[in-house]
């Protein structure tokens, strides 16, 4: 079952002086129960309003959107008690203290008291509970907001740029703490900058720019779609082999790491090149694409101007 | 670990405990700790420079019975100069002019000498004028600092941006509106209650110990009074939605006080002194809060018009009386004015 569908969503801002921007232009996009999904997008390609349509924050003018089966915006209070949420930078009342500000929203929607504790401990701000959130460090306003989102009891987790201001132990936590939650029961759609981190943890991604549906699927898929067929050789005598392989066809290059053979259709036809003149690969590996590279060149001339919509 | 993490379902929103969670929030606020007790000793002080005022017997100061005394004697002197200065006008009146506009009333010996309680009245405190007057200021400071505690929890809100967390909770923006506005209405009234309680109490006492015996007090005087202390509560509430409709509407606490205040400086008195042959002053929205809390209402002046009178034209006003009822109705169509569009605002804007 499909967690949250968007299909031909389109929204556009109206700036006065400034000609309208479409911030979704026909937005489709399909997120499978489960698992942990990566939501990547150029700064402006539409990420964040299409958060904001989903979770009722703002009205798109077309389309249909569908959060745990159900039409949104109308339908969404019978599904908002199913749907944590951390939403760009935490917003609390900073006079307030952590557990305050966490058991207010539990007192609202009848969560008992001890759900506050169980929060607090989970990110691991139980001893910063009684102190106001105003002075809390960025990184411990994220885990409180973390606490926020996961105080429901989520089906599903939608999660914007949560290892904002955390520091490289924060986010390890973070990261484990939500692909344990993808590994429970809970669908986790996380909207991040950080390409290593959504390679690292998620199962599925989409790609977004200029508001549109642009790549997605399991990870490992966009990434073999984006490969670019290298592979890497390491041989003793470089220069020989170098020189068999340009005679083959090959595109090589010697990078000081061993061979870079590009465009390589199968490993088995640089080996046979090699052995047919006495030379023997000591290793051979595949040039592997990366997140980065795949959301770079896919996304390639889709940065927006300053000033867009998020 | 798991089992704190497994999905649970979540009941559906319900009303009363989300009211719980708003009062909870609201009353935590310290501004709001800090206007009650601001409130509070206000009136504690107020009151108890007005039961050191107030004299402990009828008896009157002997040096203003003194001075009345005098004035009496200078009258008897006095009185003849007027008659004869009254007199002579009169016989050189031209022909056609008006007695009155020119010369005055004839004089009365009874009528014009100095009264009593020009020069000194009952020193004791006068439970009668004193305990409404009590109501009426605790009405008015308490529905200015409702208007500050309305505005300031709404712009806060929206400066923290916890506004938008709550709309993640509850999306149904009308309720969300409705019972944060209940919740303020709750948390105004009831401390309006108890400053209102606190003010009248302090009063009783001043009356009970130095005050003119209950016994002058006229028929129905404490059913009036519960009637000023109950519209003040209302009043209050009024203020307090006023501020917190403005600041719905332009999401910021200064520039909801700021907005007040231009209103109340500038553009009342502009309307009031700009339209005042056309009867402005029954229609100002502080002239109607007062009207809608003083026992009776309050007369103002009404629409003005040229009438030849006494040989002359002149400029009669009218007087419109402003009950209770009218007055209510009048701010309430302030409040429309400014709620109405705050809460369309709410439910169909974009939160960012």
């Amino acid at each position: 079952m499909a967690v949250i569908e968007a299909h031909d969503v389109r929204k556009t801002y109206r700036r006065r002086g400034k000609k309208p921007k479409a911030a979704l232009d026909g937005l489709e996009l399909v997120v499978e129960e489960g698992g942990v999904h990566g939501f990547l997008g150029p700064n402006g390609s539409g990420k964040t309003t299409t958060l904001r349509c989903l979770l009722g924050l703002a009205r798109a003018d077309s389309g249909s959107m569908r959060l745990l089966g159900t039409d949104v915006p109308n339908a969404l209070p019978t599904v908002v008690g199913d749907v944590g949420v951390l939403l760009e930078s935490p917003a609390f009342f900073p006079a307030y203290t952590g557990r305050l500000n966490l058991r207010l929203l539990a007192t609202a929607a009848s969560l008992p008291e001890q759900r506050v504790d169980e929060v607090l401990e989970l990110v691991g701000l139980r001893d910063a509970a009684a102190e106001r959130v105003k002075g809390y460090s960025l990184g411990m306003r994220q885990r409180l907001g973390i606490a926020a989102a996961l105080l429901k009891r989520p089906k599903l987790l939608v999660l914007d740029e949560p290892s904002n201001g955390l520091d490289p132990a924060g986010m390890k936590e973070v990261r484990e703490l939500l692909r344990r939650l993808g590994d429970d029961a809970v669908t986790v759609f996380l909207s991040s900058h950080l390409l290593a981190e959504v390679q690292q943890i998620c199962d599925d991604v989409t790609i977004l720019a200029r508001g549109k549906y642009i790549a997605g699927g399991r990870v490992a898929d966009v990434l073999a779609a984006q490969a670019t067929g290298a592979i890497r050789v390491g041989i003793g005598d470089a220069p020989r082999a170098a020189q068999v392989l340009r005679a083959a066809g090959f595109q090589v290059t010697d990078d000081g790491q061993g061979l870079l053979v590009d465009q390589v259709p199968d490993g088995a036809v640089v080996v046979r090149a090699l052995a047919e003149q006495q030379l023997y690969a000591s290793w051979l590996m595949p040039v592997q694409a990366d997140l980065e590279q795949a959301f770079l060149t896919l996304t390639e001339g889709s940065g927006l101007d300053e000033g867009s919509p998020a | 670990m798991t089992t704190l993490l497994t999905p649970l379902s979540t009941p559906p929103n319900r009303a009363v405990p989300q009211l719980r969670s708003e009062l909870s929030r609201l009353t935590h606020r310290r501004l709001y700790r800090a206007l009650t007790l601001v409130l509070l000793v206000g009136i504690i002080l107020v009151s108890g420079i007005v039961f050191l005022a107030a004299g402990r017997s009828a008896v009157p100061p002997p040096d203003a019975v003194a001075q009345y005394e005098r004035e009496l004697q200078n009258w008897d002197k006095q009185f003849p100069q007027y008659q004869r200065g009254w007199d002579q006008c009169v016989a050189q009146l031209p022909e056609g002019e008006s007695v009155d506009r020119q010369c005055g009333p004839a004089p009365d010996y009874e009528r014009d000498k100095p009264q009593r309680d020009w020069f000194y009245s009952d020193p004791r405190y006068d439970t009668s004028q004193g305990l409404p007057a009590v109501a009426i200021a605790v009405t008015m400071a308490g529905a200015a600092l409702a208007f500050v505690l309305g505005a300031s929890s709404g712009g806060a809100e929206w400066s923290s941006r916890s506004m938008t967390l709550q709309l993640l909770w509850e999306p149904r923006r009308l309720r969300l509106l409705t019972i944060k506005w209940l919740a303020l209405a709750l948390v105004t009234a009831a401390t309006a209650a108890v400053a209102m309680a606190t003010g009248l109490a302090m009063g009783a006492i001043t009356g009970w110990l130095r005050g003119i015996p209950d016994s002058t007090l006229p028929s129905g005087f404490y059913g009036e009074l519960a009637g000023t202390a109950g519209r003040g509560l209302v009043l209050v509430v009024i203020a307090a939605t006023f501020g917190y409709a403005i600041a719905m509407l332009v999401r910021n606490t200064g520039a909801s006080l700021g907005t007040a205040f231009v209103y109340l400086v500038f553009v009342e008195n502009a309307v009031r002194i700009g339209l005042i042959r056309f009867g402005s002053e029954a229609y100002m929205l502080t002239t109607n809060s007062v009207a809608f809390v003083a026992p009776g209402g309050l007369e103002v002046p009404g629409r003005q018009y040229e009438e030849q009178l006494n040989g002359g034209l002149e400029t009669v006003t009218t007087m419109v009386q402003l009950t209770n009822g009218r007055a209510l109705l009048t701010v309430l169509v302030y409040l429309t004015i400014v709620a109405v569009p705050a809460a369309l605002s709410f439910t169909r804007r974009d939160v960012g």
